[in-house]
């Protein structure tokens, strides 16, 4: 080795090793437990950060709580997580060593029920025994949603709808009169359908990969609007039994909208591509939640124009999802600190605060006592008809994303190619859904 | 006529891997220049103006520098650990008969298969009482510690690549044990070290699962964890995503363009003198 290089190797091993030994022991603090002076200070793990869609009505929340009288003693100790996915990932982790943050946000896949059993959060029941105001906001299927073992420990922040958004001008162009809350039959919606292969438009937005969600909203609602027996499954927290003549009705009727009636880039596609053929006007019908409607209006998303464009409408047989929300917890153990805690979930479940939430994020009001501002009406009028549309639904169901096991979630998403070319039967289909069932 | 088809076949070849090589990064070059709408109208288009919108949103969303800065400290440092440690390993075992050698060859190829999984609960416990959770230390010993069984094997099949005539005439003219090793073996080991050192750069560069299950804010945390911030269920942000991507790989392709001479050097001097 010549000399020059083994002066710079060296020098540049020396700066490297002096760099990383001083930032090595940058930050050994963990826990976020230390009060400072009389302020309570309360850990919080925070998903909603980045591009998520929440990420300016929580960063609100936090704030504001403490400019409360509740909250003014408080100051929060924020860990970030980007993603649902990795946040789910780092709360089972403290869930199993016992380091959960004082304040638990729920990102779901079944993590109340995984926190409850361990023991690791506070029963929040006697908060709501002694506030019956507080607890008159929520209907008993929300706070049975967050209970385990007959104890409530979550307080759930929202309601997750869903229901289908059409494209106004493409339904004219094809002749295609929207019906005014919903498609009676599903016989009437694939006839609409035929109308818009006719006129050379794809009538839905449709897809497959990650957990197929668009899909797998179809799916739900077909299921829930074939009888009672179906609308009696849909509501059923992890289903065992596939088989059903419901179930497999459904997966045929779902085969041919694969088939016949989406976009040739369905089966394999993501979401983000499916929603961009809505927004550029190429699909006439998209399943999704009031989430998207934000969406309509952001310049890099939709043109100019878009959001004046789209319509709303229920499922056929006026059927709409509607799940309670898995809730947020507390994972303090101190008893100064759970009150704390407890008074900052109180306070994002205040009648403004869901108001606040549905203008900035699309999030569904968990408390029917909301009623919609006027100025809501004004500024975002298609937020508003969600609230009204919602009320006209005449069958409510669960969505396989909330009510599925995830290996089932998976099995879904893998097998749906398979039955959109007609390589397994809708039969086949729903037997694999039920084999990957009965593993859990 | 046949040596001209040769070299049409070998500028064919290299053209073939060039494009290969840098298509991926031309791609991701494009794609960091369009809005949301062009990635997912159709992913091979070009953009439609050269804006620099989704590098001011990338910077933003996401505190890149200093996690681009963590992730150098951190790779730098793993990679010299792996290396100095599986260097001097891989050589005792691949040259000495011992006590107990063919368990402790068996015990470094079954930690190869401990999912990362398994372990996390315990390295977060043992981390927290050490007080090194959440610094770059912690990470730096994971890191080092997981790359070290599958650097072992590469350096023990490179190591017994060497003759032993080589030690032996070193011995002959007086040296002693370690100025056999670092002055005969360890200058012919470099491609075998090098090999490591670029495995070990690529496993932690792009290593997700501890960097956030160890950390906990962004003293430590790198890269993979930034990238993180641009993806989140409907509103994927793939323009800065791809912005991003951008900004953290360009210092490290500039940095391997300027020591391309020197780490060729250094791979290729020194291997036979005399």
């Amino acid at each position: 080795m010549n000399t020059g290089l083994k002066k710079l190797m060296a020098a540049m091993l020396a700066v490297l090793l002096t760099v990383s030994l001083a930032g090595c022991f940058g930050n050994p603090d963990t826990g976020g437990t230390a009060g400072s002076g009389d302020k309570v200070v309360l850990s919080v793990i925070n998903y909603h950060v980045g591009t998520d869609f929440g990420a300016d009505y929580y960063s609100y929340l936090f704030d504001s709580f403490t400019q409360t009288p509740a909250g003014r003693n408080v100051e929060f100790k924020f860990e970030e997580i980007p993603t649902t996915d990795a946040f789910n990932q780092k709360i089972k982790l403290l869930i199993a060593s016992g380091d959960l943050p004082d304040i638990v946000l729920n990102g779901g896949n079944n993590i109340t029920e995984l926190a409850a059993r361990s023991g690791k959060v506070a029963d929040l029941t006697p908060y709501f025994d002694a506030d019956p105001e507080w607890r008159g906001l929520f209907d008993e299927l929300s706070l049975e949603f967050n209970t385990v073992d007959g104890k409530i420990y979550g307080v759930p922040v929202s309601k997750e709808i869903s229901y289908i958004y059409y494209n106004k001008e493409l339904f004219n162009r094809a002749g295609v009169t929207a019906p005014e809350t919903a498609f009676p039959t599903w016989d009437a919606l694939f006839a609409a359908c035929d109308k818009f292969i006719d006129a050379g438009i794809t009538p839905l937005g449709m897809d497959s990969a990650d957990s197929g969600w668009l899909t797998n909203l179809w799916f739900s609602a077909l299921i829930a609007t074939q009888s009672k027996a179906g609308e009696k499954w849909m509501n059923t927290q992890y289903p065992s039994n596939y088989e059903t003549p419901e179930v497999i009705a459904a997966a045929g009727q779902l085969q041919r909208m694969l088939s016949e009636y989406t976009t040739p880039d369905a089966v394999g596609g993501r979401y983000d591509p499916m929603a961009t053929h809505f927004f550029n006007g190429e699909v006439a019908m998209f399943p999704n939640g009031p989430w998207m409607i934000p969406d309509f209006r952001s310049p890099d998303k939709a043109p100019a124009d878009f959001y004046d464009k789209v319509g709303i409408m229920l499922m056929p047989h006026y059927g709409m999802e509607m799940v309670p929300t898995p809730g947020d917890m507390v994972g303090a153990t101190d008893p100064a600190k759970i009150d704390a805690a407890v008074a900052f979930l109180k306070y994002s479940t205040t009648v403004e605060n869901q108001i606040k939430a549905l203008e900035m994020t699309g999030l569904q009001p968990v408390s029917s006592q909301v009623t919609i501002p006027n100025s809501l009406r004004a500024s975002d009028p298609l937020m508003a008809q969600v609230l009204d549309i919602s009320a006209k639904a005449q069958i409510t169901y669960g969505q396989n994303q909330a009510y599925w096991h995830q290996n089932v979630i998976d099995a879904f998403s893998n097998f749906l190619p398979e039955l959109a070319y007609g390589y397994i039967t809708p039969e086949q289909f729903c037997a694999k859904l039920g084999e990957a069932a009965l593993k859990n | 006529m046949k040596r001209i088809t040769l070299l049409c076949s070998k500028y064919f070849f290299m053209l073939v891997i060039l494009f290969l090589s840098l298509a991926p990064i031309f791609w991701v070059l494009m794609s960091s220049f369009k809005t949301y709408s062009e990635i997912n109208s159709s992913a091979l288009s070009l953009p439609s103006s050269l804006s620099l919108n989704n590098y001011a949103a990338a910077l933003k969303y996401a505190p890149i520098q200093k996690y681009f800065l963590n992730s150098i400290v951190i790779v730098g440092a793993g990679i010299i650990v792996t290396v100095i440690f599986v260097a001097m390993c891989a050589y005792a075992v691949s040259r000495f008969r011992f006590l107990f050698k063919p368990v402790i060859i068996l015990l470094i190829a079954a930690s190869l298969m401990l999912p990362a999984q398994s372990i996390s609960q315990p390295l977060f416990s043992i981390f927290t009482s050490l007080r090194i959770f959440d610094t770059k230390l912690g990470l730096i010993l994971v890191y080092s510690a997981m790359g070290i069984p599958m650097s072992f094997f590469v350096m023990l099949s490179y190591y017994r690549s060497i003759p032993f005539a080589l030690e032996e005439s070193a011995y002959i003219d007086g040296a002693g044990f370690f100025r056999t090793f670092f002055s005969v073996i360890l200058p012919l080991a470099k491609p075998g070290l090098a090999t490591v050192a670029m495995i070990q750069f690529i496993n932690i560069w792009n290593e997700f699962y501890f960097a956030l299950m160890l950390t906990s804010g962004d003293t430590a945390r790198t890269i993979p964890i930034a990238l993180n911030y641009y993806m989140s269920t409907f509103a994927n942000n793939y323009s800065a995503l791809f912005a991003a991507v951008i900004m953290t790989i360009t210092p490290t392709i500039i940095f391997f363009i300027i020591m391309q001479k020197q780490v060729i050097d250094s791979l290729t001097s020194g291997a036979v003198k005399g």
